[in-house]
């Protein structure tokens, strides 16, 4: 029987999640690589849709929305709580601004993230595997 | 294929109130489509469509409007989610979804009362 950490093995840490018929939406476990960053940027050029799972510390990343992005990490197995709305910009820029975001029920009434603590913890997530990449 | 890029030059002309006229008849029309055999293979690119269209407005729609548009658009992906693996199952549930919503948006605009307008009944 092939096991998660048998599948990330093969596949590097990497899964693709196919959502729809244009794009990959790509979940990250580790250090993305150059290759997979180029990848994603192909969808709006200058930055990358993400949905970050802060507790499994997962990003899903190349969607065209982020729901795109949402879906393939419940496909992955988080937890709808857990999973938050980033963009990634190259430049280094991580953003909190997403749709998926407006959860009056868990405290977050706009499309930024409002907790300091949860952006810290969107951001630590998605420089630790966007970060220093090529 | 639709470009999306494209539709998203049009949709940027709008206001947003416009732009949510347009929504409520794109999820009109979704509902239309998904009753009729002939219509149903466009019901998944007028979703999307609808997921677009809640997207592209993130930046002038009012909050408390937004607010009641993310979890429409999470509904709409759901719903053709489901559609592209059993239309023939989620038929009638998603041509009935997708008629409220829409009746939803046009109260948002304050076009109608009502999402649903019940007929009157009388007891006997």
């Amino acid at each position: 029987m092939l096991t998660r950490p048998m599948a990330d093995a093969i596949l590097g840490g990497v899964q693709r999640i196919r959502t729809q018929r244009r794009e990959m939406v790509l979940i990250l476990r580790e250090r993305a690589t150059p290759e997979q960053v180029a990848e994603m940027l192909q969808v709006f050029g200058t930055y990358i849709k993400l949905a970050v799972d802060v507790e499994r510390e997962v990003v899903a990343g190349g969607g065209e929305l982020h729901y795109d992005c949402e879906q393939a990490l419940l496909d992955d197995g988080s937890r709808q709580t857990d999973i938050w709305g980033a963009d990634w910009d190259p430049v280094g820029e991580v953003r909190f601004e997403s749709l998926i975001n407006i959860r009056p029920r868990q405290g977050n009434t706009d499309l930024e993230l409002q907790s300091p603590e949860l952006r810290e913890r969107v951001e630590r997530v998605v420089r630790r595997v966007f970060e220093r990449v090529g | 294929m639709i470009d999306w890029r494209r539709l998203e030059t049009r949709y940027a002309k709008l206001e947003w109130k416009q732009r949510l006229g347009n929504l409520a008849s794109t999820l009109a029309r979704a509902a239309t489509a998904a009753s009729n055999p002939r219509t149903a293979a466009s019901v998944p690119d007028l979703l999307r469509e609808g997921m677009w269209v809640i997207e592209w407005g993130r930046a002038d729609t009012p909050l408390n409007v937004l607010i009641e548009l993310a979890p429409m658009q999470k509904e709409l992906g759901l719903l053709k989610r489901a559609w592209e693996q059993n239309n023939q199952a989620v038929r009638p549930l998603l041509a009935f979804r997708s008629r409220v919503m829409s009746d939803q948006v046009l109260k948002l605009l304050g076009l109608v009362q009502s999402p649903v307008q019940a007929p009157e009944v009388t007891r006997p």
